[in-house]
């Protein structure tokens, strides 16, 4: 099973930047801003079913009888939804940087706010994926899902493609 | 570790694949035969004159786009605000922790 996953993963990271070249002729800061684009939609598919997911587990746990029961049962896939989690949002963290990167001449404080927040949201995921302590695990647990952050990153993220439009 | 090495080799393929093909049909700098041509009837001074001024009209536009750029009011609030929010968010949850800790430390004593 693992050895089929991993080949699938390996051409979703190649395959999912491509559509933003797709229909763009010459112009290549058209091709720059679709890579923002990709970036947005990269990280709706990477968080939405893993924050549904995790509160449907919650509500399920606690309502208990029925529901309690199919939350076991979803266990299983919970492994799977974080890794197309973490890999999607790398993913979106990458093509978002590339694009503010190549476009650095146009940078006003939404954009650099907009990229302090996705480091930030970034660093916290990573270690509190990959290190073995555990008090940094308990403090990036508290951090990596906090409302306020999670806000503030979408809050910025709708200025920032209205300020871009103009 | 192996899940790291896998996952890191798959974000540099992914640098390595996105990188390059934004560059791929930017040809505007490019040496092409019309420039060698013209180069060749106008000779090399008049080229480099021509170069010479089309940096400094660059320049000039340059600085006129400096209204969106740092230094404005709202959006350096904002710019500040992300700030506050993300060492606030800091401060927040190592607060809960230390709140978490405390009774537990004082009831082991």
């Amino acid at each position: 099973m693992k050895t089929k996953i991993i080949p699938i993963i390996f051409l979703l990271l190649i395959l999912a930047p491509l559509p933003a070249f797709a229909d763009e002729g010459d112009d290549a800061e058209d091709a720059i801003e679709s890579l923002g684009w990709v970036a947005i939609g990269v990280g709706v598919i990477a968080n939405l079913p893993f924050i549904l997911f995790n509160k449907w587990r919650k509500y399920a746990v606690r309502a208990g009888g029925q529901s309690l029961l199919m939350a076991r049962q979803a266990v299983q896939f919970y492994k799977p939804i974080l890794n197309f989690h973490i890999i999607l949002n790398s993913v979106g963290y990458f093509a978002g940087m590339t694009h503010g990167l190549l476009l650095v001449n146009d940078l006003d404080s939404i954009s650099l706010s907009l990229a302090i927040t996705m480091t930030v949201l970034m660093i916290s995921g990573i270690l509190l994926r990959y290190t073995s302590s555990r008090n940094t695990k308990v403090f990036n647990r508290l951090l990596h899902g906090q409302f306020g952050l999670v806000f503030l990153l979408v809050a910025l993220i709708v200025l920032h493609v209205l300020v871009g439009d103009d | 570790m192996k899940a790291l090495t896998l996952g890191l080799f798959l974000l540099l393929t992914l640098s390595v694949v996105t990188i390059p093909t934004i560059f791929a049909d930017e040809d505007e700098d490019e040496w092409d035969d019309d420039d060698e041509r013209e180069y060749e009837q106008r000779g090399s001074g008049d080229m480099e004159r021509e170069q010479e001024r089309e940096r400094e009209r660059e320049h000039e536009d340059d600085d006129d786009d400096e209204g969106l750029a740092l230094g404005g009011g709202i959006p350096d609030a904002i710019l500040y605000g992300t700030i506050a929010v993300i060492i606030g968010s800091v401060a927040y949850t190592g607060y809960k922790i230390y709140k978490v800790k405390k009774p537990k430390l004082s009831a082991s004593r």
